[in-house]
């Protein structure tokens, strides 16, 4: 049980009970410590199951190791560290304190060993993110707080539904890969599939986590759907049909983001589309797919959450989150500028970034294969991508029309998380093969070679010149508006379908608590017949018969007693 | 607007047209730059070029779908307020 007590979540879990407590430099100490000393024990900690607990006829592995959940575990210690720095100021507690029991118990999901501690800390995650939003105080963000928690209990319970039959199907509890071939295990898949922002469930990532504030949606953007990126590798690599999801997620992914108007918003599409990535080469499921696969969540967290920062940044100082709000931004805020662009060029998968040498893997795997249509239909996605987050976002806050707007530089600690996350970058594109190491699996593999590297830029910056031409000759013509989405059917049809209920079932519900509060005095006259004062059991007994049976027990006890002794 | 953001190189009208030319050159540079690299793999999407037209097309593309989609399914952004 020792061994406990070096698990990576609880150094997160202290620090965010201790936060609640401190105020400022101790608090700030917390803060940047906590995720410092996880990553430590991180690298202390041993493969294979560290803690094994019986439980029933089980046996449960809440602390268990490998590669895969080690370089999991790292980016988030990494994006604890740059979250809680740049959420250094944040006055609203609850926010902070919320988001590092969030990163402690998405920590607790990568240790895990069996679907049951997968399945607790699942949901605990859920309730902790929808903190989050909620802490924004906003009466949007309370109501994107419960769309949240409702979509993600939903997928809880068909998660739980399926980890119920498999258990009751195979006797185990043991969190090992497997193919959706059984309903259980479909569901098992549905439920994960959920929390990566798949279709139909996709609109809850672009409804929710902007509606957090400036720093609470860093935090949102990099665990949810990357810890269900985690579950999927180690679950279901391999499983055909996550190519055909994540490819739909990455192309719903471009065209919201096209459509979108709300720079927030944008950028929680564009996280349904990069995930959309990972889960098709999880689909695809060889050692270099899934290498793809956790190498682009790798990266993505980090690059994501610049974005995330930057965009935060801009709306931090500025108030306001729309692309027809902004616009030359670049003169005031020329650092978060840059930062802003690096993400976008990581995002895109610019050679020399993060997203180059990780998203190769992945089109490599789907060339070697031979899933050739699956290469064609990435190679589409990175460009539509680098119009989204690679031009349009960059442009419309930072140049394009003159807003008028002369806001300063975030405060220095904001800065400073942004900048050394855009360092890590390009850091990572500029030295692949030490971050490859950190994959699961040892493959020899280079992306930056000369054929790769020119075809590349040709993709992108052909695919800018389209934007350009089109601004050029056509306009872009931003409007104050939003795209109509699947979450129109819980959010317009349901609401409808929920007051008709309520408003056409008054009389049936009346009649039913009629009959409810009859069946009520029926049940308590009946009890007052027989208890009441003058009931037939509240008549004393006479105490001659208790005296003659009990003389009769205790005579049989003393025969009986002779008898065997 | 401030003195010095007048003076700024983003609000110098000669920029677009000198960000035009560079981009273009930048394009020209690329293709070329392919005659003089060998393909570690065969197929259509490796031929000369491939990747150029490619990449714009997706452009073209993508911006055209992403209006139309939006011409059929753009509401007011309080559509769920009201």
């Amino acid at each position: 049980m020792s061994s406990l007590l070096f698990h990576p979540a609880l150094p997160i879990l202290i620090g965010a009970f201790l936060i609640l407590k401190l105020s400022g430099t101790a608090r700030s100490i917390v803060l940047l410590g906590a995720p410092l000393v996880s990553f430590a024990f991180i690298w202390m900690t041993a493969d294979g199951v560290i803690l094994a607990i019986p439980y029933m006829e089980w046996t449960l592995e809440p602390f268990k190791a490998d590669k895969l959940s080690r370089l999991f575990a790292t980016v988030f210690a990494i994006m604890a560290f740059a979250g809680n720095l740049y959420a250094l100021k944040q006055e609203k507690v609850l926010e902070l304190f919320a988001a590092n029991v969030y990163i402690a118990f998405s920590l607790g999901v990568v240790f895990a060993g069996d679907l049951i501690t997968v399945f607790v800390f699942w949901e605990m995650m859920a309730l902790a993110s929808s903190t989050v939003i909620f802490s924004a105080g906003t009466a949007t963000a309370r109501a994107a707080g419960m769309r949240y928690m409702m979509v993600h209990l939903l997928g809880g319970v068909v998660l739980m539904a399926g980890i119920a039959g498999e258990v009751s199907a195979t006797g185990s509890i043991a969190f090992t890969s497997m193919l959706p071939d059984t309903l259980p295990r479909a569901l098992i898949l549905a439920g994960f599939l959920l929390n990566t922002g798949a279709p139909p469930f996709s609109a809850w990532v672009p409804d929710s986590y902007p509606e957090a504030s400036y720093s609470g949606m860093v935090f949102l953007s990099a665990f949810t759907t990357k810890t269900a990126v985690y579950v999927l590798a180690r679950g279901f690599p391999g499983a055909e049909i996550l190519i055909f999801i994540g490819l739909s997620m990455i192309f719903y992914g471009i065209i919201y983001g096209l459509c979108e108007n709300n720079a927030r918003k944008m950028l929680g599409y564009s996280i349904v589309n990069q995930v959309g990535f990972m889960v098709t080469a999880i689909g695809i499921g060889s050692a270099l797919a899934i290498n793809g696969a956790v190498a682009h969540a790798f990266a993505h967290i980090i690059y994501k959450a610049l974005l995330i920062m930057a965009t935060g940044s801009v709306f931090y100082v500025t108030g306001k989150r729309k692309f027809t709000e902004y616009g030359g931004l670049f003169r005031t805020m020329p650092l978060t500028a840059i930062c802003c662009i690096i993400g976008g060029l990581s995002i895109s998968a610019f050679p020399f970034t993060s997203g180059f040498v990780a998203k190769a893997m992945t089109s490599e795997a789907a060339y070697v294969g031979q899933y050739y249509w699956v290469w064609y239909l990435l190679a589409a996605g990175t460009a539509g991508v680098f119009l989204d987050v690679g031009i349009k976002l960059q442009y419309f806050v930072f140049f394009g029309k003159d807003s008028g707007l002369r806001p300063p530089e975030p405060p220095l600690h904001m800065r400073t998380a942004t900048v050394f996350f855009a360092v890590l970058c390009v850091g990572i594109g500029l030295v692949p093969q030490q971050f490859y190491q950190l994959l699961p699996y040892s493959l020899d593999y280079e992306p930056n070679t000369p054929d790769h590297i020119v075809t590349q830029f040709q993709i992108l910056l052909f695919s800018g010149a389209a934007f350009f031409l089109f601004l050029k000759y056509y306009g872009w013509h931003l409007v104050e508006s939003l795209t109509l989405d699947l979450d129109w059917l819980y959010r317009v049809w349901g609401r409808k379908l929920a007051v008709t209920f309520t408003e056409n079932s008054g009389s049936a519900r009346d009649s039913i608590i009629d009959d409810l509060s009859k069946g009520a005095s029926a049940t308590i006259d009946g009890i007052h017949h027989r208890h009441g004062p003058d009931g037939i059991l509240a008549r004393t007994m006479p105490t001659g018969r208790m005296v003659f049976w009990a003389i009769v027990m205790l005579a049989i006890y003393l025969l009986v007693d002779f008898a065997f002794m | 607007m401030s003195d010095q953001s007048k003076s700024h190189w983003l609000d110098d009208p000669a920029t677009p047209k000198r960000m035009w030319t560079i981009f273009a050159i930048v394009l020209v540079l690329l293709v070329v730059a392919e005659l003089f690299v060998t393909h570690h793999h065969k197929g259509f999407m490796f031929n000369f070029g491939f990747s150029a037209w490619f990449g714009f097309l997706v452009g073209g593309v993508s911006i055209v779908l992403s209006k139309g989609w939006k011409k059929i399914l753009k509401r007011k952004d309080t559509y769920y307020d009201e």
